[in-house]
Order: C-alpha cells, then sequence, then structure tokens
C-alpha cells in the first residue's frame, strides 16, 4: 500500500512538472519544519524521556503540494516524524510518509471531493475534521464527500469515511451530511438568517466492540451497561445578522453512545468504566460591533456530549467533534499557565468580552469567563480588564490583570484550586518604521501549584527580516520553604531562560532558539494536554510558495 | 427543482435513520480458560496518576485471581526517579531493558497485556481504559504450551532454586524465548499519589532482577508435545528481600519484533 502511495505521489509531482507551464495550471505549497536538540538538565525536569536519554534530537516536517489544473484542485502532503515527542509528550514516535492526498472538483452545481479532508458541521458541535499540529491533531476524514448548490443561497452536502489516525485510520465508519442555507428577506436591509442542519452517525467496527463487550463482561451487575454498534448526532443551528448584532445559536443532540467516563466510579472500587448514555449540547454567541464598541457574550451547556471514533481514546486523539471552549486563548506566558480544557461529559458556562475605544488613543476591554460542571462545582473563573493606550505611531501600551479561579484537581489531577492573580503589561516602541523593541512582564502570584512565577521578554524587530528575543521565567522562591512540601518548592529559584533569532523573507521563516520551558498544559481551543519540561535549541522553518 | 430538493431529503433521510433500529448487542459471560495473563505495567514514585493503574490491577486481581499475574516496573523515566525520602530505588537495569525491549509508552500509568498488540494501538503499552476489556479478552483464549514453576528456597543461604517446565500442546515453530523473573510485593515506601506524598504506601508486585537476559532466552529445544522442556536457575536473594513476598514469574514469549507476545505466564511464591 505504502508503495502504491509513493507511485501516486510520483506519478503526481511527474505530472505536475510536465504541466507547470499550462497557463492555468496553478502550483502552490508550504513547508513546516521543527527540529529539537535535547539537552538534559535534571534540576528541572529536563530528563528520563528516550530525547533526553538517549536520541538527543526530534524532528516533525510537513511538505504540502497542492496542484490546481482542468477544474481539479488535487493535494499531496508528505509528513515526518523523527524520534518525536509531539504524539506523546513522554514518548517518541518516529514514521514517514504521505500524510494526506486529496482530489477536488466542481461539476456544474456538484462539489466533489476525495482523500484525506478537513470539513465541518456548524461550529463543530458534531462533526468536525481539523488539523492542529502544536497538539499532534490530524482528525482528517478518509472518505469522500458530495456536495450539491441548489442556488447560490443554498447547499447540501454528504460525506463518508474513517478518521485519520497517524498514517493509518480508526476502524469506526462515520458518515454524516449538513444543509446550509442563507436568507435575506431584503436586499437593501441588513438583516439575514444562515440556518443549517446536520447529522453524523458513527459505527463501531467489529474489533471496537469487541474490545467494548469484554470490557463490559468484566463489569458487575451494577456496572453493567448495553451497547449499540450506531450513534447518531444530530444538530440545528442559525446565525442571525441584524444590523450591529450577530446571533449564533446551535443545539445537538446525540443518541445513545458507548463513552468512557474517567470519573465515575466502579462498584468494586476504582475510578473509570464505559457508560452507555445520550447527551445533548446547546451553544450560543451574541455579538454587538459597531461605535467603538464590541461585545460577545457566550454560554454552552454540555451533557455527555463526549463523541469519539474509539471510546478508549480519551486524550486528544479519536474526536470527532469539537466545544467551543468558553475561556479565551491567553497569549502571554504567565496568564496561559492555568488554561480550560473543554469538559465533553458535563459543563456550563458563559463567557463575556467587551472592547470599547474610548478615543485614537486610549481603548479597555474586559473578558470575564465562568465555568462550572453540571453539579455546580466551580471550574474556571477568569477575570481580565485590559486598557490599551496608543501614543502618537511612536508607542503602545497594553496593561491587564488576570484573576484567576482554577479547579487544578479536575484539569490536572492535582489538588485544589488554583487562586492567583497576574498582572502583565506589553509596551510597543517604535523607533522608527523598520525598527521596534517590545517588551513584555507579567507577574503570576499565586499560593497554589509551585507558587509565583514573574516572566520578561524583550524582542527587537528590524523589519523586513530580523527578529531578536530574550525572555526569562523565574519561579519566586518560597519565603519559608520549610513549611512546603519538596514537590511544591522543587523549581523555587529556578530561572527558565529562552533566546532567539528570527528571520523572515516573504512567506518564509525561520528561527533559532535556546529554550527553557517549565511543564504545563498546552492548550488550543479549549483542547489541552500536558506537555513536560523543555530544555534545549529549537529549530523551526516555514515556506510558502 | 422543488422535486429534487424533496428528493435528496428524502434520500439523505433514508440515507441516515433506516439503520437506526440495530440488532442489541449480547455482553455474554466472561470466561476464563486456562490461560495466564501477564500484565507488564510501567510505574515510577513520582507518577501521581500510578497508584489509580495500581488500584485497577489489584481490583482485577482480586476479580480474576491466579489468572493475573502483574509486574510492576519502574522505568518510567524522570517519575521513576526515587526521591531524597525514598528507601529504596526500584529501578533496575534489567528493569530498563526489559521495559525498553516492550516499546515506548504514550503516558504513565501503562500496562502491556501479554504484549499483545491492539489495533489500533500503535504500541504495546495500553492506557488503563483498555486494560480491562484486553485482560478479558485474553482470559478467554487456551494456552498453546503449560509453564509450570517450581521454586525451592534455603533460608539459610537464601539460595533460590527455581525449575521451569515448558510443555506444549503442540508444535511451535518459530522463535520462542523464555523469561524469568523475581517480583517483591507489599514493599512499604514513598509513593506521590496525586500531589499528597504517601510515605507509608504499599508497592506491589515491583521487578526485583531477571534470571534470564530481560529480553527473554532463546529456548533452542524444539517445543512439541512429545518433551517437556525443563529450564532450571539459582539466585542468592538479598537481605533486604523479604522472601515471604517474593515471586518467581515465568512466561515464553515471541521475541522478534513486531510480535513479541507472551504465550502463557506462571507465578510461584518462593516461600510456599
Amino acid at each position: 500500500m505504502k508503495h502504491l502511495l509513493y507511485t501516486i505521489a510520483l506519478s503526481a509531482c511527474a505530472s505536475v512538472a510536465l504541466h507547470a507551464q499550462n497557463n492555468n495550471a496553478r502550483i502552490t505549497g508550504n513547508l513546516q519544519s521543527n527540529g529539537n536538540f535535547f539537552i538534559t538538565d535534571e534540576k528541572i525536569g529536563a530528563s528520563g524521556t528516550p530525547q533526553y536519554d538517549n536520541q538527543k534530537f526530534g524532528a516533525e516536517s510537513w511538505l504540502a503540494l497542492n496542484y490546481s489544473n482542468w477544474g481539479f484542485d488535487m493535494g499531496l502532503r508528505f509528513d515526518l516524524f523523527n524520534n518525536s515527542n509531539l504524539l506523546n509528550p513522554t514518548g517518541s514516535f518516529t514514521d514517514e510518509g504521505i500524510g494526506r492526498w486529496y482530489v477536488h472538483k466542481e461539476i456544474y452545481n456538484f462539489d466533489l471531493s476525495g482523500g484525506y479532508l478537513y470539513d465541518q458541521i456548524g461550529s463543530g458541535i458534531i462533526f468536525r475534521a481539523y488539523e492542529e499540529r502544536a497538539l499532534m491533531i490530524d482528525n482528517a476524514l478518509k472518505g469522500v464527500k458530495v456536495g450539491y448548490k441548489f442556488n447560490d443561497n443554498w447547499k447540501i452536502k454528504a460525506f463518508t469515511g474513517r478518521q485519520k489516525r497517524q498514517f493509518g485510520t480508526y476502524g469506526s465508519v462515520v458518515r454524516g451530511g449538513a444543509l446550509d442555507g442563507f436568507i435575506r428577506p431584503d436586499s437593501t436591509k441588513s438583516f439575514s438568517l444562515a440556518p443549517g442542519a446536520g447529522v453524523v452517525a458513527r459505527t463501531y467496527d467489529d474489533e471496537t466492540v469487541n474490545r467494548i463487550v469484554n470490557e463490559i463482561a468484566t463489569y458487575t451487575p451494577q456496572d453493567s451497561t448495553g451497547a449499540q454498534y450506531n450513534s447518531y448526532a444530530m444538530t440545528l443551528y442559525n446565525t442571525l445578522i441584524a444590523g450591529n448584532f450577530s446571533w449564533y445559536i446551535e443545539g445537538a443532540y446525540k443518541t445513545k453512545d458507548v463513552l468512557f467516563n474517567e470519573f465515575e466510579e466502579k462498584a468494586t472500587g476504582g475510578r473509570g468504566k464505559l457508560i452507555n448514555t445520550d447527551g445533548y449540547t446547546g451553544y450560543t454567541s451574541l455579538t454587538y460591533a459597531g461605535a467603538g464598541l464590541g461585545i460577545t457574550l457566550e454560554g454552552k451547556y454540555t451533557k455527555d456530549f463526549r463523541f469519539r471514533t474509539d471510546p478508549f481514546q480519551i486524550g486528544v486523539q479519536g474526536q470527532l467533534n469539537f466545544l467551543p471552549p468558553m475561556a479565551r486563548q491567553n497569549t502571554f506566558r504567565l496568564p496561559a499557565r492555568f488554561s480550560p480544557n473543554t469538559q465533553e461529559l458535563g459543563e456550563k458556562g458563559i463567557q463575556l468580552d467587551a472592547r470599547y475605544a474610548i478615543n485614537k488613543k486610549l481603548s479597555v476591554g474586559i473578558n470575564v469567563s465562568d465555568i462550572y460542571q453540571l453539579n455546580n462545582l466551580s471550574l474556571y473563573r477568569e477575570i481580565a480588564p485590559e486598557v490599551t493606550f496608543k501614543y502618537k505611531r511612536k508607542w503602545q501600551l497594553l496593561a491587564g490583570l488576570q484573576i484567576l479561579k482554577y479547579n487544578i484537581e479536575v484539569y490536572q489531577g492535582k489538588e485544589g484550586y488554583v487562586d492567583a492573580i497576574t498582572p502583565y503589561a506589553e509596551w510597543l516602541y517604535k523607533f522608527s518604521p523598520r525598527k521596534s523593541l517590545r517588551v513584555e512582564a507579567q507577574y503570576l502570584d499565586t499560593d497554589e501549584e509551585f507558587g509565583s512565577w514573574a516572566f520578561m521578554l524583550a524582542e527587537f524587530g528590524w523589519a523586513p527580516h530580523w527578529l531578536i528575543y530574550v525572555s526569562d521565567m523565574y519561579k519566586m522562591k518560597h519565603d519559608n520553604k520549610a513549611q512546603y512540601s519538596e514537590e511544591k518548592t522543587k523549581f523555587d529559584g529556578l530561572h527558565y531562560p529562552t533566546f532567539g533569532i528570527v528571520y523572515t523573507q516573504r512567506a518564509n521563516r525561520f528561527s533559532l532558539a535556546y529554550v527553557k520551558q517549565v511543564e504545563g498544559i498546552n492548550c488550543a481551543g479549549g483542547i489541552c494536554r500536558y506537555e513536560p519540561t523543555f530544555h534545549g535549541v529549537r529549530l523551526q522553518l516555514s515556506a510558502s510558495f | 427543482m422543488k422535486n429534487f430538493t424533496i428528493l435528496s431529503f428524502a434520500a439523505a433521510g433514508f440515507f441516515f435513520f433506516s439503520g437506526c433500529k440495530e440488532k442489541p448487542i449480547t455482553i455474554p459471560e466472561l470466561s476464563v480458560g486456562g490461560r495466564n495473563v501477564l500484565v507488564e505495567e510501567l510505574t515510577g514514585v513520582k507518577c501521581q496518576n500510578c497508584p489509580d493503574g495500581a488500584a485497577l490491577l489489584n481490583n482485577l486481581n482480586n476479580q480474576f485471581g491466579g489468572n493475573l499475574i502483574v509486574v510492576s516496573i519502574h522505568a518510567a523515566g524522570f517519575y521513576s526517579v526515587p526521591y531524597s525520602e525514598n528507601k529504596y530505588d526500584f529501578r533496575t537495569p534489567q528493569g530498563t531493558e526489559l521495559a525498553n525491549f516492550i516499546g515506548a509508552a504514550q503516558g504513565f500509568p501503562a500496562a502491556s497485556i501479554n504484549r499483545r498488540l491492539v489495533p489500533p494501538e500503535t504500541e504495546l503499552y495500553l492506557s488503563p481504559s483498555i486494560w480491562t476489556g484486553q485482560i478479558a479478552e485474553e482470559l478467554k483464549e487456551e494456552p498453546t504450551i503449560g509453564v509450570f514453576v517450581e521454586t525451592d528456597f534455603d533460608p539459610v543461604s537464601r539460595k533460590l532454586d527455581v525449575a521451569v517446565n515448558l510443555a506444549a500442546e503442540s508444535v511451535l515453530s518459530g522463535e520462542h524465548r523464555l523469561t524469568v523473573l523475581i517480583t517483591q510485593d507489599s514493599i512499604q515506601d514513598l509513593q506521590l499519589v496525586g500531589t499528597t506524598k504517601v510515605y507509608d504506601y504499599y508497592h506491589r508486585h515491583v521487578l526485583r532482577t531477571t534470571l534470564t537476559q530481560p529480553t527473554g532466552n532463546v529456548i533452542a529445544e524444539t517445543l512439541s508435545p512429545s518433551a517437556v522442556v525443563q529450564k532450571q536457575f539459582s539466585f542468592v536473594l538479598p537481605p533486604d528481600w523479604e522472601e515471604k513476598h517474593c515471586s518467581v514469574v515465568a512466561f515464553v514469549h515471541h521475541g522478534i519484533d513486531p510480535n513479541k507476545e507472551v504465550l502463557q505466564a506462571a507465578e510461584e511464591h518462593v516461600m510456599k
């Protein structure tokens, strides 16, 4: 099979070379490569993984080529992982091959695609096939998709396939479809509706069912539960736009599904067992934008809406859907230290984000996020006011304060809550249109987990090519170390310096950095996973052509 | 156009919902054959979730009795490095070699179940959510070879003699290996449980050493029903190993990638 794929790949490249001179032909592509040199440092916990102990180097690379001609779009992506810790932060993964290929063609009103496809229904609540390389998520659907456009406003699509798993696929078969529309009763007025509906069905393969049956067979009668091959998820959604307001609402229901619930107690003791239950979720987002004011209010309620291609996959792998997060994605280092992972088995939350430009120089904003379990146990609360001041075109200051309550027991399996207050500031000074200096300063004040941290960064930019930065994250010492456990004070007084250089040439970017990074949780869109300490040299290259 | 739309919806509806009603899956009674299941668990004193894994295995041990053989290998990298307050360092060169031979883990705790690769998993080490079902699957099977362990321990010299008898049910072709190791149960020492250091934690089934190569000794003899193959080993137990909690575990397995499957395992206490 691998040889066949390589043959197809080579044929496609040869074909590209032959026809690249054709005027209608268009070839594009991109390359992303990461290389990590690992330097052992037992003091900060940078040891004990294959990369630190023996391998010393790990790399990942993705090279994608897209070719369009004769009304066809086709693409091929070569993926490479060499002693990579991206799949498993404490392990090592080595493999390479064709990570993606696809063919797409529009024939009259039909839209046909085959191969590894990325797509979603609505906001992704019942189905989202996407890629998030930082977390090694590649949920492409290996299958076919057929779309049909009734007219400019209404279209329908149907697809079937199996979810990608590295260079293979999961066994379960997924099929689904969606109808999307757009209604604008009066073209002279700013009022429109974009309704939609979708259905996804997942059929477990025999092997997965066999594992489910074997697992349930060991349960006591109190824990025992039924199982079925098929589960169906349905959703209805709509975006209403009226003047300056935009309102999105989506509600979804999933029929009985065998899920792994890691919090459920077994009658014989121990946590974690399979359950067979239906689930539902609702999500809404109301936005107002106008006259210097922007407000977004979001709300979500989820119950048993874990939807996996394999019930035994409980990490970031095997997810068929995507539940929108109820907290903002913090970009500054310390405010991002405690990020909430979306709870598929049950959570309710609201988020408010408001920005107001008082004048051209001064703008203020606030983000409030409040998330609970369905039994009203508080999971996450973040209140973050921010102010931005621009002085002519010379300099700009952003200052904010994050007030945080984070249930570290639920999110990370540690004890209790983290209550933290983190002031942060970013100052950008332009020496000239080409030369600028950006400085970040943050201080995370808490008694919980390892205690307080400080962070500073200075970044000098020399547009359009060069960027040099240096930063340090420092673990504040506890005043009276003896009264705390060794675990709590193990990083006391340690520095985590980083310095690097970035060279940019048009759409190509090359960076080289020495990095010392503390362990923590890495999140993207509410999908999080543990990342161990990193110490070493990091090389990154990205290019588009 | 309108007819086409209606037809499309009707087809889509049929496509999705015609098969909603399905034949219910029968959950069978758990059947236990003559095969024992070897669980090689990767763990460490600094691994905060490992006690949950140990508790799960303990529950399963209670459920399956002698059919489940657990070996806890302290080779989880950084997580197995002892604290300064630890009385023991459970890491051993043999344990590390054995753990590396099995493969890589995607997090801790992790365990291999009879060293069986379970698609779609790509590694032999499995996460706890899969353990129970896979153990139940393995228990159903009948062994292709019998493994019988006899121990003779002299409390004075602390010399342990071990005899392992292998009786194949049929002619077994290909390469087979025998691994024999010693575990010690109920060792009280510090373990991180969640974020709390528990100083009197009972470490179960700790791998102490191997009497064969950690990757197994290749069995040169033909494995067939016509002859029992016997292998003998001797070892002097160090004074700080409590003999009443020590056991000998022996198992026959394949040894060449990717198939390292364990065909049968047996366990015998050092003190009878």
